[in-house]
This record gives C-alpha cells, structure tokens and sequence, in this order.
C-alpha cells in the first residue's frame, strides 16, 4: 500500500514539475535556515573535542565583592584560593585552572613564539594550565604527554600539531625548545590542532605552558592595576584565574556549585580579612558559552533562536500549507471516488501525508546539504551570528567534520522534517476531506 | 474591475485563506527585519563633522622588556633619545610621496569611544558668572613636528566652515560648536580657559587649557549623533613610551591615491623598516575598515546580518507560495482564460487582472499587519537604534528630527516593507499566468 502511495507520488512529481519544484524549494529553504541554527548551537554547547564534558562542566569565574554603596565589584577567583578550596572541598573531583588576561590598558597581550631552528614566528597568547586541566579536557595526544604536577614549576610547554608544524615543519618535535619572548621552554607533548572553531572556549590555545608561568600569577604582586592606578583595597580580592571542573551527573552540579560558593567565600573572608558580602558565580558551560548571567535559564537564553526558528518553520509551513490546500480542492473528485469506495478517512490522511513525506524528504536532504554550504563558506562569522559581542578572542575558525556529520544533526534534521510535513499536510487534508463524497464528485462534473 | 476581482477574492477566500496567513507572517517579518535596518539608513545620512575617506589608522605597539627586540636604552622616565627615535619615525612616513597629512590620536573618529574627565569652568569666564563643572568628552592629539589633526580629519572651523588652523603649543583645547556654547554661554570663546578638577601639576604641565578654536560637531561613533566634543591637543611629552599605547596615528593619503596599493606597499614594505625606540607600527587598517571592524565586534553587523537574512528568506518564501498559489489556481482556471481570450480580452489584461488580484491580496494582509505591529510598536517601541548610550550622548533616533518621530518613522519602515511584499506578490503572480496565457484559447478550452 505505502510502495503505492509513494508510487503514486512519484508519478505526480513528474507530471507537475512546477509544484513539485516550489514544494521541494520551500521545505529546503526551510530546513537549511533552520538546520543552520542547530548547527550554531551545536558547535557552541555540543560534546566537541577535547571538550566532550560540556554538558556537565562548571566555570568559576567571577566573585561579586559587596561595596559600600550596595552594589558590587567583579573580581576572578585567586589561584591561591583555588588551591585551599581544593583541599577542603568533599564534591569537587577534577579542577582545573587556566589564567585568564584581565581588561588592563596594557601593550599587545601577545607574546612572540618562536624556535631554534627556524625564523617565523608567531604572535599568540599562550594558555597558562595546571596540570588539572589536562585531566577535564580529553585532549588526544599525538606525541609526547601532558605535564605533570612535579612538572609544573618547570619550563615544559605542550603544543598543539599545527603550531609544530608553523614552527618545526613536524610534529615529531617532543624534546625540542620553543621560545615564548626570551623564554624557552622545552616541549613535552603536542595535541591534535584543529578543535572547536570558537577560539574563547576553555581548550582554546596553542602553546600550553603551567600557569607558575604566567605573567599575571604572583601572589606577592598586589595587583596588576597596582603598576598604573592606586593600590585599593579591592586588591586582597583580586585573582587572574577561571576554575574548571566536571560534575559526575548533570544533577550533582547544583550541589558542587553551592559547595564552591560556600568554601570559596569562607576562604576570601578569612584571607582579606574582611566582613563584606562575598558571592563566588559559577557558570555551567552553556552560560559561558551564550553569554548569559550566571542565574539565567536556558529557555530565556536561547529565546532568540528559537524566534528565528519559528519563522523560518512557519512561514513555510504557511505556504507549504496554501499548495497543499490548493491541490487537495483539485483532487476533490479523486477523494470523492475514493470516499465511495470505501476508502476512510485516516487512509486517505495517510496518503497525502505519504506522497508529501517523499517531497518533504527530498526536500530535507536539499536543505541539509543547503545547510553544510552554509555553514562551510561562512563558518568564520556565522557562528557567532547570534553574539551581541565579538571580541578578536571569539572569531570562529574552520569547521571540523565532526560539527557537521553527527547524530545530533542529522536527527534534528529529520524531526524538524517530519514536523513540517505534518504541520503542513495535514490541516488542509482535514478540511478537504469534511466534505461529503457527492459534493466531492460533483465538484468534478 | 476592482469590485470584479475583489468578489472572486471573496469567493475564494477558503483557498486564499493559506496565502493571506503567509502573506501576513511575510508582512510583520519584514517590516521587523526592516525597522532595524532603517537605523542604517539614518545613520548614513548623518553629517559626520569629519571626512576620513582617505584616513589611514596606523596602531603602535611597543616591543615589551622581554621581548627580543626590546631596546632597553631606549626605557625610562624623560628618555630623549626614545623621543628623537620616535620623531624620526614619523618623518620617514611623513616622507612618502602619497602621505598628505598625519596625526597622533587618541581615539578615532566615528570608531572609538572617547575619554571622559571632569572639567570646570571658572565663573570668571561666563557671561553669566557662574563656575560650571561639568563632564566632557574629548580625544587628546599630540603635535609632532608638521602633523596636523584638523587637515587629516578635515574639520572646519564652525563659524567660517574653513579647515581648522593649527597652533603649536602646549595645552590647547578645541571645543566643539555645542560644548563651547554649554561651558561659556556665548559665541566668543577663543582665548577663555577650561581647568580638570582632579588635575594634579605633573612636571610642568599645569591642568589649565586655553580654547584655540571651535569646531563643527563630530560624530563620534558612528551609531551616535554628532556631540559636544573636545579635542586636547599638546606637544609629545618626553615620558610617551608608555603613553602612546592608547595613541594611534593618522595617516591621511592624497586624493587619487590608489589606497589598496598604498595599504600594501606601506604594510609590506615601509612597516617592517619603522621603529622609534620601543614602539613600532603594529597594523595598517583604512579608516573605513576600522569602523566595519567595530561594527563587527559590537555585534551591530549581526544585528544587520540578521534582519537580512530573516527578511530575504520570508521574501523568498512569499515569492515561492504566490507563485505555487497562483499556479494551481490559473490551472484551474484556465477554461475561464480560454472563454476570455476567446472574448477578445489580450493576454495584458488576464495577466493584469491576477496581478491586481495578489496585489490586492497583499494589501488587505499587509493593513491587517500594519494593525498587529501597531500593537507591538506601542508595547515595545522600535527596534533600538544602536549605539552607546550614557555621558549626555544622545542616540541617533533622538536627534534625526522628524524621521525618527513614531508616525514618520512607522510610515517610512512600513512603505519599504509594503513596497517590498507587493513587488514580489506581483512577481509571483505574474510568472504562472504569463505561462498559461501563452497557450491557445482553444487549447486552453478543449483540455477542459
């Protein structure tokens, strides 16, 4: 019966070309625009590599240190602190640190990488970990290994393949120096490059080198803003680090966030000395990721998206709709004599939905291909379409594979399918078929 | 004719339900797409108060101390070799054949917020005699030997609409139309002096600074309406190393200057050869660059992006559902072409009469439209106009005069919006009934 309709279907595509042609545009204009949003959004919150944890990792970024006119100052958490809070947390499994370049009004934050054996070099900003973070991102090693606790006070670096191969034209190059400005530091392991396409997710980088290293942890410096403004007493606060760590269940992750907060504050107090309101936030992935308060809930947070998403399927259905409705007031007479033999109802809803699933289908597969173009050409500002703020750390790079072709997508794409063709074939074949079968037929006479 | 066609409209309003619906979706969608997008417009035809179609922005770095091109005689407090180094520099690209003029900025025109700082005027120098403190905007210029800010950036003077003449001193201030109004409360300003509250007499620099001249007002970001501004300007002070960090320079070319060639030839072959002490340039960017750059990273071309994007596909879908409608209907229809073709009537005036059909079809969804984003206007107000808001700026829509009061500026969005429906309606429409109306009558009739 099904091989029928689709038969019939088929025989029907040949015959109206122009109709079939406007179906099939619509539906892939449809899921093109649409797919391109779930692709964004995937690439933003997805399980990427060396990121596969998004869903259930915690960021600690900020605390709000009350100020006497009842407001607030925003400070990032201190690496010292971190450390204590590690030792006297019972939830927190995995933490890992990574330094973050606080606003200054400072020269260029890049610094020149460079090697022995060749002339280029690069201006980057090198990550600064501990050897924690190695443990929260699953980073696959092409050489070499991650550094170690022992080895964090030496100058051991890890880099990622496409650096090694700028610098060294290999990526064979565990043992060899490479030189941060004056710096060298001797390479121990070396990541696969190409990862996940925005470059201010917590894996961005591509020279990692221990945080004892970097410019801005010195907890003997009172405060980077010490070199150019007045000393504060804000300064006891102030730390130049994210903390990063994995809940063992989406659902421990309200717990761990409360533990934080709670130790965190105890910790600051006691250090500064100070009775003012302290309240650590700490951001779920996702958060980070939109750019979105700390509070905030996903629905609210992907409202916008979800706008776009309802034109770009309404609109089409509408109209998807309109040539469906149209069609049926044609084939009236056929669904008469159908009606008179016999024929009930839901077998004829079934037909239509049949013979419109294989232009839907046809359709969808357009539009998943329209989608991948899309994407492909323009992934260096399509990703961050939906940013209300691109700094130069968050211009999108190149698309991996992986992006595009996963289950995630492809299943979206058939849902989003199989809702339009529903939506759309289904209220006008309803109204087509509330007429009797004598006025269906005599609408042929 | 139009009571005829409204009729069969009416008679076939089960099967123009679907199209109506559409037709008003693609209605609201647009005029929402469009309504930011108008922002645009206006803010294109806002007089800048500046001409940097020929600016080069030229970004200065320094080579830090751990750098290894770090100079460490070229460090310290009152160097003066690092300062002799530096002017050197900017003779070498005030040499080059193309450059006309040059400037030390602190913030660029139309691309960068500037700095804000508390002024006060004594009440010595006001007409009314009170002593006014009072927040100003302004960029800071440092004078090096020929360069010239006013020449670079063609700013008039705002009485004699002449470029601006520039004198070679110390704290001098230039004061724009509206903020030399504000602070004296009269016309004749030159000469009066404005002083910084918090200002502390560093070196020999006293805090105090004497107006040179009045210009017209700027634009200083380019979703923000011309202001009251203030242009410092000063002689390169000796301790700049750290300061020129916040400075870019300005480099104005002459006209007819092929500037993508002058853009790669001064990056390619003139950068890598300047230094002065530590600093070297770091980046050539055409003025022009410089603001889509802003533009991009405060996310205001995503906005535009966006309404782009949204409005073509809604188009596109109304083009594909009028020209599926319309199809089937002429189809269905075609015994009635075949008896009127037959009748005399030319194949123009079928055509005309399903043209006026979907137009007529767009119109009543279009003034069912218009009514929901009256509602919508009146909960929400429209699309905000871009820009920073705070310091006394006003945004674009406040000042544009009468294009931006909501009945003008709900007409023009909505004209633009309704212009844009009806044309693709009419396209729409008209492909499938041309094609039908090529047929013979006899042909159309005997298929019947």
């Amino acid at each position: 019966m099904i091989k029928q309709f689709f038969r019939q279907a088929w025989t029907m595509m040949k015959q109206q070309k122009l109709f079939t042609g406007i179906y099939i545009a619509g539906t892939a204009a449809s899921i093109a625009m649409a797919m391109t949003i779930f692709v964004i959004l995937y690439i933003k919150l997805g399980p990427l590599y060396p990121e596969e944890n998004r869903d259930r990792m915690l960021i600690f970024t900020e605390v709000v240190v009350a100020d006497d006119e009842g407001g607030g100052r925003i400070f990032n958490p201190r690496l010292k602190y971190i450390e204590q809070l590690k030792q006297e947390s019972k939830l927190l499994k995995k933490v890992g640190v990574r330094e973050i370049v606080p606003f200054v009004s400072d020269f260029s934050h890049l610094c020149e990488i460079s090697s022995d054996n060749s002339n280029t070099t690069i201006n980057e900003l090198p990550a600064y970990v501990d050897c924690g973070y190695w443990q929260l991102f699953n980073f696959r090693f092409v050489q070499g290994r991650p550094f170690t606790k022992e080895e964090e006070h030496s100058p051991v670096a890890v880099i990622t393949a496409s650096l090694a191969e700028k610098l060294f034209a290999t990526t064979d190059v565990v043992g060899q120096r490479i030189y941060i400005d004056t710096d060298y530091y001797s390479i121990v392991g070396v990541v696969e490059g190409q990862r996940t396409c925005l470059t201010n997710t917590p894996s961005a980088g591509n020279i990692f080198v221990s945080i004892h290293h970097a410019r801005y942890y010195d907890e003997e410096r009172k405060s980077f803003y010490g070199d150019v403004n007045e000393i504060n007493e804000y300064n006891a606060f102030n730390g130049y680090t994210y903390m990063y760590t994995i809940a063992e269940t989406a659902k421990q992750s309200d717990s761990i966030k409360k533990e934080i907060a709670e130790i965190y504050s105890r910790i600051l107090q006691q250090n500064a000395t100070t009775n003012k309101k302290i309240e650590p936030r700490i951001y779920e992935y996702w958060q980070t990721a939109m750019d979105v308060r700390h509070d905030s809930n996903f629905f609210t947070a992907i409202l916008e998206y979800l706008y776009l998403l309802l034109a770009f399927l309404l609109i089409p259905a509408l109209n998807l709709c309109g040539l469906i409705s149209t069609r049926m007031s044609s084939r009236l007479a056929e669904v008469g004599v159908r009606k008179a033999y016999g024929a009930t109802n839901r077998q004829i809803i079934t037909q239509v939905l049949y013979e419109n699933m294989l232009f839907t289908a046809i359709g969808a597969f357009v539009g998943l291909v329209l989608t991948y173009i899309i994407v492909y050409k323009n992934c260096d500002w399509i990703v961050t379409l939906f940013d209300g703020k691109i700094s130069n750390d968050t211009i999108a790079q190149g698309v991996t594979f992986e992006m595009l072709f996963n289950p995630t997508v492809i299943a979206s794409v058939l849902l989003l399918a199989l809702l339009l063709n529903i939506a759309s074939a289904l209220v006008p074949t309803l109204l087509a078929l509330k007429r009797d079968i004598i006025q269906s037929l005599y609408h042929r006479r | 004719m139009i009571t005829k066609i409204i009729h069969q409209i009416w008679n076939e309003r089960k099967e123009n339900a679907w199209i109506f619906l559409e037709l008003l979706a693609v209605s609201i969608c647009v005029w929402l797409a469009i309504d930011p997008l108008f922002n645009l417009i206006s803010r294109n035809s806002v007089e800048k108060g500046y001409d940097a179609e020929n600016v080069f922005i030229i970004d200065l770095e320094r080579y830090k101390e751990k750098s290894r091109k770090h100079d460490t005689t070229f460090e310290g407090y009152g160097n003066k070799g690092a300062a002799e180094k530096f002017k050197q520099m900017l003779q070498k690209i005030e040499s080059l054949p193309e450059v006309e003029n040059y400037s030390l900025l602190q913030g660029i025109p139309g691309a960068w917020d500037a700095v804000y700082n508390t002024y006060i005027v004594d009440s010595t120098m006001r007409a009314d005699n009170k002593r006014i403190s009072t927040n100003i905007k302004y960029y800071r210029c440092y004078e090096t030997g020929n360069s010239d800010l006013f020449a670079t950036y063609g700013i008039v003077d705002a009485h004699t609409n002449k470029i601006i003449e520039k004198e070679k001193g110390r704290n001098f201030v230039y004061l724009s139309e509206s903020l030399a109004k504000k602070l004296f409360d009269t016309e004749n300003v030159i000469g009066k002096e404005i002083e910084e509250e918090s200002g502390i007499e560093i070196d020999s620099y006293r805090p105090k600074y004497i107006v040179k001249g009045v210009f017209k007002d700027i634009q200083v970001h380019t979703f923000n309406a011309p202001e009251e501004f203030a242009i410092f300007t000063d002689e390169l002070p000796y301790q700049y190393g750290y300061l020129l960090s916040f400075y870019n320079l300005n480099i104005k070319v002459k006209k007819g200057t092929n500037k993508a060639e002058f853009e790669r030839k001064f990056r390619d072959e003139i950068m890598p050869t300047l230094r002065g002490g530590n600093i070297f340039c770091h980046k050539i960017t055409s003025h022009t660059d410089k603001i889509k750059q802003l533009e991009k990273e405060r996310g205001i071309t995503n906005k535009y992006r966006k309404s782009i994007i949204l409005s073509s596909f809604a188009l596109l879908c109304a083009l594909l559902g009028i020209i599926g409608t319309f199809w089937v209907r002429t189809v269905a229809r075609r015994q009635e072409i075949g008896i009127m073709q037959s009748m005399g009537a030319t194949r123009a005036t079928i055509v005309r009469q399903f043209v006026t059909e979907a137009t007529i079809l767009a119109t009543i969804a279009f003034v069912f439209a218009a009514l929901l984003l009256i509602q919508y206007v009146y909960m929400n107000g429209f699309a905000e106009p871009i820009g920073f808001h705070g310091y006394g700026m006003k945004p674009i829509g406040e000042t544009l005069a009468w294009r931006n009061k909501p009945v003008p500026h709900f007409m023009i969005v909505s004209g633009i919006s309704y212009l844009l429906v009806t044309i693709i309606s009419i396209i729409g429409a008209a492909i499938p009934v041309a094609a039908t109306v090529k047929k013979e009558p006899v042909e159309a009739l005997r298929e019947e």
